[in-house]
């Protein structure tokens, strides 16, 4: 019973060893090629998986002009390859179904590693179509053993209509330079090394952002140091009424001869204009562009004119000026205050940028110049007070309004609608 | 069968110009409504408002533009949005924003163009006779258009187009962003104003710089007319000018009184008499004329060098409008005859400012 034992153990043995041998001999039998083996690091990776004939035609997307970069090792000097490209499978010798749309018969090869692609190695030679690429060595140097990195560039990828996203390359080396015995996909003849890849088309990710024209721009009677929920024009403070009543004293502040009366506002402006903003100003009173008792018609207060200059306590004028600009928090850019009303000399406030940096009790100093171009405030389109040359975000400013009466300024309501308007261009 | 053969290849040919006709047709309309729908950009785009105040009425809107493409430009869409000033996205009109009633008031660069209608409420075409254009500058201003009834921000699209009525496809396109803002006002009160001082100095047309009230003519001799003088500083923004009246009893002293002088007159030493002016004086040397940059004057009676007068109640000095700083100065003088009681004479004289506004 043991000898019978032994001797079935000895059959199976021999049996599965006899099977393991034939195994491994019969597909080299196959091949035809009894020193064929496997490449090693193959890949091909592609500088765009896009399908072709979708909706984007040329450039990143399209699937057409894309490059391949084709790699492997090899184990076999070469003088010729070829590439066979198919959408059913990557075994060799298997059935292949050129990929839809797939155009790979007019390409460029270009050499990064190894020999092919080099001087000398040329495409077709009696072997290449739009699924199949071909090159053999001709006058140039065989591809020896080894790492073997090649760009194929022109390559129009499977297209919208394929069934599958999946395709297939084949690729074997012979030792000749006319391709050895190949004749077909299904019989690649005595190829010395050979491997198969797979790769894939995908769609395309299509972004889209939408970049529109954007002005934003305030005007307040707080001052920006004080906008501390959204530090913008959406910040509850940035809608704090402009409105300035100028004068001094109790219970009604009043102009007269004795003091240079102020008030300040502040503007925010945010803009994506290519070519910059311009902040301009109007007066409602559009015939005589100072300060009006008798809705425009006179100016018993008028404007101090177009260059900056100190207005004098008694002597009736009125008057704005706007300082250097300073950017919020985060913000970016600078609104460069016109001339007219903006003397560097004669801004000079303690501690900085005041106004724009205290909230409350602005205390103007006496030596601040103003300006007041009456022509202009009083054109259709106003005086630009402050401009920048570029896009501006969250740029403050401050706008200080003066004016004092003479003794002969008639008594009466002064008012001015002042329209600060900004303008992009973009 | 070679009659067949030629009808498979008529039919196959046929089917090739049809087949051949649609890719065409395809291509073409994809060109036409996917590819080129918004042309390219307009550069230096602005939107100049004459008031950017919410809901203001009556406003030029001022649109330039630098135009890209060289070709025939028929007409010009102009759309108001409030959302944003995209293309692709439907366009929302202001709240309250019109331009149905606007009117095209200046064109430059590519002229022509008159505003197609009907006109709807956030749109403007401009048409023209379609003509070649010029790449440059454009400018078109509008008048009577009402702005946005909502403050922030809202948008203009524009597109230019070949055909006269803005359809078909788009040759150029631009956006633009506008702002409209709440009204910023600045008032001030101007209060009437009487500025009035008197005393026997006032320095650099200032009240602060008054001293001095008290005149003392020293003692009377028959022989010597005593003199002196006050001054008085005024100005007002009455717009009917002002006034200023005298008023007092003349020197006494007891029952004794040196006589005032009721009617214009010299200084006559040896004759009891007082008297005043507002004008300089050589006989005797007192006083000065009126100065500052005020225009009133002393009335007749007290305007005359080296004459003097004095009635309680008289005006000496008037201005018909308002008065910037003048300064006037009183001279007195007081003669005595030689039978002039003892005593010593006094006066209290009140100057009266009355502003007329």
């Amino acid at each position: 019973m043991t000898s019978f034992y032994k001797y079935l153990k000895r059959t199976v043995s021999g049996s599965v060893a006899l099977l393991l041998l034939v195994a491994l001999v019969v597909p080299s039998l196959s091949h035809g090629n009894v020193l064929a083996a496997q490449m090693s690091s193959r890949s091909i990776t592609m500088s765009d998986s896009a399908e072709s004939g979708g909706a984007i035609v040329t450039g990143v997307g399209s699937g057409t002009n894309v490059t391949y970069k084709v790699s492997f090792t090899t184990s076999s000097t070469a003088n010729s390859m070829i590439v066979d490209f198919c959408s059913d499978s990557p075994i060799i010798a298997d059935t292949c179904t050129a990929p839809t749309g797939f155009n790979a018969g007019t390409v460029t090869v270009t050499a990064v590693t190894g020999n092919i692609g080099t001087t000398g190695w040329t495409q077709g030679g009696g072997k290449g179509s739009a699924s199949q690429f071909a090159i053999y060595n001709g006058t140039g140097t065989a591809a020896a053993a080894g790492a073997q990195v090649f760009t194929i560039s022109g390559v129009t990828n499977p297209s919208t209509a394929s069934t599958s996203n999946a395709f297939y390359a084949r690729i074997y080396t012979f030792a000749n330079n006319t391709y050895g015995t190949y004749t077909s996909a299904t019989a690649p003849g005595n190829y010395l090394d050979y491997g198969g890849i797979a790769l894939t088309t995908n769609q395309i990710i299509t972004i889209t952002a939408r970049v529109q024209e954007t002005l934003a721009f305030c005007v307040s009677g707080a001052a920006p140091v004080s906008w501390t929920t959204t530090h913008d024009c959406t910040d509850p403070q940035a809608a704090v009424s402009p409105a300035i009543t100028l004068g001094h004293g109790s219970p009604t502040p009043t102009l007269d001869q004795t003091a240079v009366d102020t008030g300040t506002v502040y503007s925010q402006t945010s803009t994506n204009a290519t070519n910059g903003a311009v902040i301009s100003m109007r007066n409602s009173n559009t015939t005589c562009g100072g300060l009006s008792a008798d809705g425009g018609a006179t100016c018993a207060i008028p404007a101090i004119g177009s260059a900056a200059a100190a207005i004098v306590a008694g002597t009736a004028d009125f008057g704005m000026a706007v300082g250097p600009s300073a950017d919020d928090t985060n913000g970016v850019g600078t609104l460069t205050p016109a001339a007219t009303y903006y003397s560097a000399s004669n801004y000079v406030f303690t501690g900085g940028l005041v106004p724009l940096s205290t909230p409350t009790g602005n205390t103007v100093p006496t030596n601040v110049y103003y300006g007041m171009n009456a022509t202009n405030v009083e054109s259709t389109y106003g005086d630009t007070v402050a401009s920048s040359t570029g896009p501006i975000y969250r740029v403050d400013d401050a706008y200080t309004f003066a004016a004092t009466a003479a003794l002969t300024t008639p008594a009466g309501i002064y008012t001015a609608n002042m329209d600060l308007i900004a303008t992009g261009t973009f | 069968m070679s009659q067949l053969s030629s009808l498979i290849h008529q039919q196959s040919f046929s089917w090739l110009i049809r087949y051949l006709l649609l890719i065409f047709t395809v291509f073409f309309v994809y060109n036409l409504f996917i590819t080129n729908v918004y042309g390219s950009p307009l550069t230096s785009r602005y939107l100049q408002l004459s008031s950017n105040i919410v809901s203001a009425a009556n406003v030029n809107y001022n649109l330039g533009f630098d135009i890209a493409s060289v070709t025939n430009l028929g007409s010009i869409m102009i759309q108001f949005c409030a959302n944003d000033p995209l293309f692709q996205d439907p366009c929302v009109p202001p709240t309250g924003f019109n331009d149905s009633g606007a009117v095209l008031s200046a064109q430059s660069g590519q002229t022509g163009f008159t505003i197609l209608s009907p006109v709807s409420n956030n749109q403007i075409i401009l048409t023209r006779p379609s003509t070649i254009d010029a790449a440059g500058p454009v400018s078109y201003t509008f008048t009577n258009i009402n702005n946005p009834t909502v403050e922030g921000s809202f948008f203009v699209r524009i597109q230019t187009f070949s055909s006269i009525d803005a359809s078909g496809t788009a040759i150029d396109y631009g956006g633009i962003a506008a702002n409209t803002l709440n009204n910023l006002s600045i008032s001030a009160e101007v209060p009437p104003f009487l500025y009035f001082c008197s005393a026997i100095v006032i320095n650099n047309l200032n009240c602060n710089n008054a001293s001095g009230s008290y005149v003392n003519f020293g003692d009377f001799t028959p022989t010597q007319t005593a003199s002196g003088s006050s001054d008085l500083l005024v100005g007002t923004n009455g717009k009917n000018g002002y006034e200023i009246t005298v008023e007092g009893l003349g020197l006494v002293s007891g029952n004794d009184v040196i006589p005032s002088i009721s009617t214009s007159d010299v200084s006559r030493p040896g004759t009891s008499q007082f008297g005043i002016n507002l004008v300089s004086n050589v006989s005797p040397v007192v006083g000065q004329n009126p100065y500052g940059p005020g225009i009133g004057i002393p009335t007749s009676n007290y305007n005359k060098n080296n004459f003097y007068t004095f009635n309680s109640g008289d005006i000496i000095a008037s201005s018909n409008q308002s008065e910037n700083y003048r300064l006037y100065t009183v001279s007195y003088i007081v003669n005595v005859s030689s039978t002039q009681p003892a005593g010593v004479y006094v006066s209290t004289i009140n100057y009266i400012c009355t502003a007329n506004f």
